[in-house]
């Protein structure tokens, strides 16, 4: 067997031995419990039960698959487009573990069998994600049950084979800049091209889609405008893939079936060949490197020099600063001006209404966005913002060793999210007050109950978080280290169940509070008070905050490195 | 300064370390030395606090890990064997972090000095990704002894330095002892601890199995001849000799 070949079998035979020999441990066999569970109830029990039916034996599907490959097809343009965007600094590099590092590349192997290799071990995780998907959309026959697999894993390769390709792109313009992109100039001009017709078609008919009634209506339009013309032919590739998984019949799978292999076959000399570009671009800039240096041109080599910090650290305070000041420039040092272009998307959608309606548009857009935004910091915020212990989980051993009480390391790594998030929110109820379309006069008291309430609610889930990573450490992702497999996806779900039941339970007393002094503030005045009660409300919050930082810091100093260690594994 | 009073330490129902006691006087170098997993590192985490004893005790200028363990942690420096730093923070606001941490009142004087001590001038702005390894090993232990600490944990100091940084570091471990801080210095490279240490304890298998100079252990491990190597003794002492058996 191919060493390489022997590396991928043996590695996915042992990592599923690995997953049933963790099962001996009792959180993991709880999750795992957890999962079965939940797959058998959702994906089982209900059909037995008459409940959910599949999704193809929905009455009229075969009728609404047109627009289901549309918006496949789209959703597929939108998410690769987006891959092309420039990333913040350090986008990823091809995923090669450091034992691949190690052992592989020194050994005699060319680059182009390392990156088969990997093509080889991604397209397995390919294959299981597509059964998972398989099992929870339900075919509703044994025909389209194995189109539907086939199709979708094809799909999920040719998505992965074209995300590396982008990832070999990227190194290539990072290291040698103009060079690698002329190298390599026409898959992304291609995605920038297609981008430019789709905006133009839309806007184009932007004065029809606005007045329709109705998503039927919408959808119905947006398959016209895409099914003619220059859009039709750029989106042509995507709905190619898109088309494959939702075949209706035997026969129409194996109509579609070549041209998405043509489609992953190109992919796949795309990113084989990417690698040879690279090489040839490395020997193309060595030779341009000695040219320069003959004639004395140095390069322009610029240091990477480390941006200003948010503020000044004094030398004295309190320790909460100093760990707030810390995770406050590791955003500042993440992010850079680059990752704003992920918000390119969104000032287009909003975009096409404010050039199209004027001003009474702009203010509708950004009331809307503004709205629309801060309930999803609120709720998502916390989750992504990880800028606190779950992100320096894996600098325990250095952490503990200072001194400093479990409760001040709490406060401090839950400082910099809570802060970031809460001025967010604090920025988009000042643009809601603005532009709110109910009017700055009706809206303004639930504008600045929300401000007073922004902070607790968001510590609260922030804390929430962070205890759930101090109790359980091997749940939390650590670094580049993801946990897979049933036992963690029941984990997972256990946690979401666990983080909302503490919610609410953190929640109730700030509300009980809030709803006696609106009542008294109802029987006193005859109308409902909003700003006093959610000012007793977020106080209230906070107090609980703090309790729970000292909790959960008892628990942190109690805590054994070595559980992260295992975990780290 | 540093004391460890019957120590143990249990993965499940593996024993790393087993009822481990041993002291380190102010102005001692000792070194900790014993085979591949005899619970060295066990030992050190347990000493600073990132691993909580299974029993025992262990305390640092009278102030208990256990008991009062900010107190104790303020005393002491541990330089891992890993450097660990933030990938986010320069040299500078290492130190900056640390001092605010330790609370170092006349921080910029000294970061200056043990910058150019650790031979890390022109490297202040840099992130830990533009660093070598020997460099980044530097910056943790500037971390570490700008505070002054009355003990210091070394784990494998020489690890990825340059021989001028070897030389260097030597120095600065030995100054640290002459000027009476308590250090503990575990290693592998038996010629540092023979030439820096004033003490050797040697672990295996998580027993103490030897305690004293050089001379006071090839007295006692019955070394055929007075001018023993501490190699010599080690191989003996945790019967790795292959001639000896």
């Amino acid at each position: 067997m191919h060493p390489l070949l022997y590396l991928t079998w043996h590695s996915f035979k042992n990592r599923l031995r690995v997953r049933v020999q963790r099962l001996r441990e009792p959180r993991y066999l709880l999750g795992f419990v957890v999962g079965l569970a939940y797959f058998y109830f959702i994906f089982f029990r209900s059909t037995a039960r008459g409940g959910r039916p599949p999704l193809s034996s929905i009455p009229g599907f075969d009728g609404i698959l047109g627009f289901v490959e549309m918006i496949g097809a789209l959703a597929l343009f939108l998410f690769v487009a987006s891959a092309w965007l420039p990333q913040g600094s350090g986008s990823p590099a091809l995923p090669f573990t450091r034992a691949d590092v190690q052992f592989l590349f020194p050994a005699p192997f060319t680059r182009r069998q390392l990156i088969r290799y990997r093509i080889l071990r991604s397209q397995l995780s390919s294959l299981v994600g597509s059964a998972f998907f398989t099992v929870i959309l339900k075919p509703g026959s044994a025909a389209r049950g194995w189109t539907f697999l086939i199709g979708f894993a094809i799909v999920m390769s040719t998505i992965r084979l074209h995300m590396m390709g982008i990832t070999l792109n990227r190194s290539s313009m990072r290291e040698h800049g103009w060079l690698g992109l002329k190298r390599q100039w026409l898959v992304p001009a291609f995605f920038a091209g297609a981008t430019i017709v789709l905006g133009i078609t839309v806007y184009g008919d932007w004065v029809k889609l606005s007045s329709l009634e109705g998503l039927r209506s919408v959808l119905t339009e947006l398959q016209d405008l895409f099914s003619t013309g220059a859009a039709a032919a750029v989106l042509w590739p995507f709905r190619a893939v898109a088309r494959l998984p939702l075949s209706s019949s035997t026969a129409a799978f194996f109509r579609a079936l070549p041209w998405t292999l043509g489609i992953l076959a190109l992919n796949y000399v795309w990113v084989v060949r990417s690698d040879t570009a690279f090489e040839e671009a490395s020997a193309e800039f060595a030779e341009k490197w000695a040219a320069r240096r003959k004639k004395g041109i140095q390069p322009s080599v610029r240091p990477k020099n480390a941006s200003a910090t948010p503020f000044t650290l004094a030398a004295e305070g309190r320790p909460e600063m100093a760990i707030l000041w810390k995770n406050m420039i590791m955003v500042g040092r993440y992010l850079s001006l680059k990752t704003l272009f992920i918000l390119v998307p969104f000032l287009v959608f909003f975009g096409i209404p404010i050039a199209r309606n004027g001003s009474a548009g702009f203010s509708r857009a950004i009331g809307g966005a503004s709205f629309f935004l801060s309930i999803m910091v609120l709720i998502v915020g916390p989750l992504m913002a990880r800028n606190d212990l779950r992100q320096d989980l894996g600098n325990l051993a250095m952490l503990k060793a200072w001194p400093i009480r479990g409760a001040a390391l709490v406060r401090g790594e839950v400082l910099a999210p809570a802060v970031i998030l809460t001025a967010t929110e604090w920025l988009l109820a000042i643009l809601l007050l603005i532009f709110s379309p109910a009017g700055a006069s009706r809206s303004y008291p639930f504008i600045v109950a929300g401000i007073l309430l922004a902070p607790g609610i968001i510590l609260a889930q922030l804390l929430v978080q962070n205890a759930l990573a101090v109790m359980f450490p091997s749940w939390v992702r650590i670094g580049q280290n993801q946990p897979r497999g049933i036992d963690v996806m029941g984990q997972r779900m256990f946690m979401v169940f666990g983080m909302m039941i503490v919610l609410v339970v953190a929640l109730l007393p700030a509300a009980l509070l809030a709803g006696v002094a609106g009542f008294i503030g109802y029987s006193m005045t005859k109308t409902i008070p909003i700003i006093v009660p959610a000012a007793i409300a977020a106080a209230a919050l906070l107090v609980e905050c703090h309790f729970a930082s000292e909790a959960i810091g008892r628990l942190l100093d109690r805590t054994d490195v070595s559980a992260i260690d295992a975990a780290e594994q | 300064m540093i004391e460890i009073n019957h120590l143990t330490k249990n993965y499940g129902t593996f024993k790393a370390v087993d009822d481990f006691s041993f002291a380190v006087a102010p102005g001692e170098i000792i070194g900790l030395i014993g085979p591949n997993g005899a619970g060295k590192t066990s030992t050190l985490r347990c000493i600073v606090g990132i691993q909580a004893p299974s029993s025992g005790s262990i305390s640092i200028g009278g102030y208990d890990t256990a008991k009062d363990p900010v107190e104790a942690k303020r005393r002491l420096a541990f330089m891992a064997d890993e450097p660990q730093l933030f990938d986010y923070l320069t040299v500078t606001e290492h130190l900056r972090l640390t001092a605010r941490i330790y609370e170092v009142r006349d921080f910029e004087p000294k970061a200056k000095a043990l910058i150019e001590e650790l031979q890390l001038t022109g490297k202040e702005d840099a992130l830990p990704a533009a660093l070598s390894r020997g460099m980044k090993q530097k910056v943790a232990i500037a971390c570490g002894l700008l505070h002054d600490p009355p003990a210091l944990l070394f784990d494998e100091p020489l690890t990825g330095l340059d021989p001028l940084g070897i030389r260097h570091m030597k120095q600065t471990i030995v100054s640290r002892g002459r000027n009476g801080s308590a250090v503990i210095v575990s290693s592998h490279l038996l010629h540092l601890v023979e030439e820096i240490c004033t003490r050797v304890v040697i672990i295996d298998r998580g027993i103490k199995v030897g305690d004293g100079t050089v001379a006071e252990l090839s007295a006692r491990s019955q070394m055929a001849d007075a001018g023993s190597t501490l190699e010599q003794i080690f191989l003996k002492v945790t019967a790795r000799d292959e001639a000896g058996g």
